[in-house]
């Protein structure tokens, strides 16, 4: 519409309660840019007269403001760079139906769908992980080698965990926390060696894990090499109760992959090509993360996909991983955290050994932890029919005061429930409680906190003991 | 990864659906596919004295480091490079740049280690999977002032770190008789972003994609890439 900004930003501003012209263009910053209102406030208007059932003329429009400077031609007439990135099975997932999501500068399969049938190819990927196998391209996760002597101690002075008593061969989850203790992001760190550690960051925030982590190496000065290996590899979780008798086709020894246990690490052959096996399950199932050089990336995926046929194994993209993982209460650092979370409001405080003599939130995490929470990130269900209508970014309000918000919501197909997960007052933080919901249009549903996971508590499945 | 596996596995290039539809036979650089050609043998004439791009992904490429890289590198009657981004050549293709204090980037070698083999204990080999294009052609200049965000001299063979459009790049002149040329290497998940963005300049500029053929029939290239 103007720039960077999309209808989806419009959209989210419209969820979030802006349904005035000049609050929406302060929100999303639309009439900013160059063309400085021209276009894009006619476009605004269009937007929210149809979001209102208004007619545009009595939308209205923002006071309208000269620049502050002219706008050169060559800035309107230059070459834009709008970079994309693509994993090197892009190409495979569009000649599969897959309908892309954009992921920071990504390009993600959201889902495996035909034209109109979004929901349903949703469920169905979801049904085939819990049920069968399916396979998904996680490429876009940050991976960074981690080698050197103090390689143990540089994770355990950066990251909230302790790292350096890991066995060889182990996998740990891995929280990091800026120095004012707020949540930066997550991921897993593998051990393959006394000397040598793996770690795998989010998507979004790749980039910035490998800057903060050169930066702390520089100020802290221990023998430590870091290299950044999120474009060369790629990387797939193959998950689902028959995931185990897939992996074991494909492996050049499935001993190896097989005989990997929950939060194992494995340095193996996959249909000959070297790879890394992380036995972790961030979908609630049984699984396999394989990470492997990116230009054998097809190769590898379509042996899967071959030796899986037989076991119901199919791609699953996003929008089924996100359901997913929400059945099973995983958050999504910068979803359902934002700039200010502490681990311990959004429950986190178990990955925050402050046992340690230094890490580089300790302090200030010490300090939160001192304090009394003012809010909780709490599992919650939808009471009665209005699940369908809560969105991400609704607020939970009580009377006319907004008191939190909805960070993920999700119809389960495997509960058959609309669940998620919001930021609630610390009170309010107890199983049972019912809170309201503010949706679009002041329309209120009621909401109740349940205990996470949602699905198999026991954590049976992830684990493989129940396959 | 020995040769026998090199058989086995498909390995494919980050460019591959950016020149698939224009090429008609394929060959294997490195075990790894590229188009013997993308056009007819005039156009792609045309395009190496115009402005060409050929896709060299498929060669072997690492970094190697850690302290003692240099030495580790170091072979019988050749040392590696002491000065930063100065390219020693070995050969027609393959050559090393010191990239770091204890770093090195290599190319057109093809190294069978994956950690410490040569009793230098804290060396790495890390495999490395860039994308990388061959340019040539009298209009590189033009495009290379359009698309690299640093003024590149073509005439000397220096490593240059920078960025292409907006995604982190290396570029390297590569010396040869005739039309100038350059190496380009980037991420493999920007190839696509890289390709079509390239080729739109190129194509501006009368020029566009070639295959091996053309690279081995003309008289700038001479060396065969496999």
């Amino acid at each position: 519409l103007d720039e960077d900004v999309e209808l989806h930003d419009l959209e989210v501003g419209w969820a979030e309660g802006f349904s005035d012209s000049a609050l929406l263009s302060a929100y999303t910053k639309l009439g900013r840019g160059v063309t400085q209102s021209k276009a894009s406030h006619a476009l605004g208007a269009r937007f929210l007269a149809h979001r209102g059932s208004l007619d545009v003329s009595a939308v209205g429009r923002p006071l309208p403001r000269p620049p502050v400077r002219p706008v050169p031609m060559a800035m309107l007439a230059g070459r834009t760079a709008h970079p994309r990135r693509r994993t090197p099975l892009h190409d495979w997932h569009a000649g599969h139906g897959a309908a892309f999501l954009i992921a920071d500068e990504w390009e993600r399969p959201a889902v495996y769908a035909s034209a109109g049938e979004r929901t349903a190819a949703v469920t169905r990927e979801v049904n085939a992980v819990r049920r069968k196998a399916g396979i998904i391209d996680v490429g876009t996760l940050g991976k960074i080698d981690v080698v050197g002597p103090d390689a143990g101690l540089f994770l355990d002075r950066v990251y909230t965990g302790l790292f350096s008593d890991m066995a060889v061969g182990s996998c740990r989850y891995a929280l990091l926390c800026d120095e004012s203790g707020a949540v930066l992001d997550d991921g897993v760190v593998a051990r393959f060696a006394a000397n040598q550690f793996y770690l795998t960051t989010t998507t979004t925030a790749s980039s910035l894990v490998y800057r903060e982590l050169s930066r702390w190496l520089i100020e802290l000065g221990l023998d430590v090499t870091l290299t950044n290996l999120t474009g060369a590899t790629a990387a797939f979780n193959l998950a689902g109760p028959r995931s185990p008798e897939v992996i074991a086709r494909v492996a050049d020894d499935p001993r190896i992959v097989l005989d990997c246990p929950y939060l194992g690490a494995r340095e193996t052959t996959i249909a000959s090509v070297s790879a890394r096996v992380l036995r972790v399950g961030f979908v609630g199932e049984i699984g396999y993360e394989v990470h492997l050089p990116a230009s054998s990336a097809l190769h590898v995926w379509s042996r899967i996909l071959e030796a899986g046929a037989d076991a119901g194994v199919m791609p699953f993209g996003v929008d089924a991983q996100r359901t997913l993982r929400l059945e099973k209460g995983h958050l999504i650092v910068g979803q359902d955290t934002d700039a200010l979370s502490s681990p311990f409001e959004v429950g986190l405080g178990w990955a925050v050994k402050m046992q340690k003599p230094s890490f580089v939130s300790r302090r200030s995490l010490a300090i939160r932890k001192a304090r009394p929470l003012a809010r909780r990130l709490v599992g919650f269900i939808v009471e009665g029919d209005a699940g369908a209508e809560v969105r991400e970014c609704h607020l939970v309000v009580d009377g006319s005061e907004v008191v939190g918000r909805v960070t993920s919501v999700v119809r389960s197909p495997t509960l058959g429930q609309t669940l998620g997960l919001a930021f609630v007052p610390k009170a309010w933080a107890v199983n049972g409680h019912s809170f309201a919901v503010r949706l679009n249009r002041q329309q209120r549903v009621s909401a109740r906190v349940v205990p996470t996971p949602f699905y198999d508590p026991e954590n049976i499945r992830q684990r493989g003991a129940g396959a | 990864m020995n040769v026998d596996v090199m058989n086995v596995v498909r390995r494919t290039s980050p460019f591959e659906p950016a020149w698939r539809g224009a090429s008609r036979t394929l060959r294997r650089q490195y075990g790894v596919p590229v188009p013997d050609s993308c056009g007819n043998a005039e156009e792609e004439r045309a395009r190496l004295d115009t402005l060409a791009i050929a896709d060299v992904s498929g060669v072997p490429r690492a970094v190697i480091k850690g302290l003692g890289a240099g030495e580790w590198l170091a072979g019988p009657g050749w040392s590696a490079p002491a000065a930063f981004y100065q390219p020693i050549f070995d050969g027609a293709w393959s050559f090393a740049a010191r990239t770091g204090q204890s770093e090195y980037f290599v190319e057109g070698w093809s190294f069978a280690e994956t950690s410490s083999t040569r009793g230098v204990s804290r060396v790495i080999v890390y495999p490395r999977e860039d994308a990388s294009l061959l340019l040539c052609g009298a209009h590189l200049d033009r495009l290379i002032s359009e698309a690299v965000s640093i003024p590149i001299d073509l005439t000397a063979p220096r490593l240059h770190l920078t960025d292409i459009l907006g995604v982190s790049a290396m570029v390297l002149p590569r010396s040869g008789r005739g039309a100038p040329r350059a190496q380009i290497w980037v991420d493999p998940t920007y190839a696509l972003y890289a390709a079509d963005a390239l080729s739109a300049i190129a194509k501006e500029l009368g020029g566009g994609w070639v295959g091996a053929d053309a690279l081995e029939e003309s008289r700038d290239f001479p060396e065969k890439i496999d």
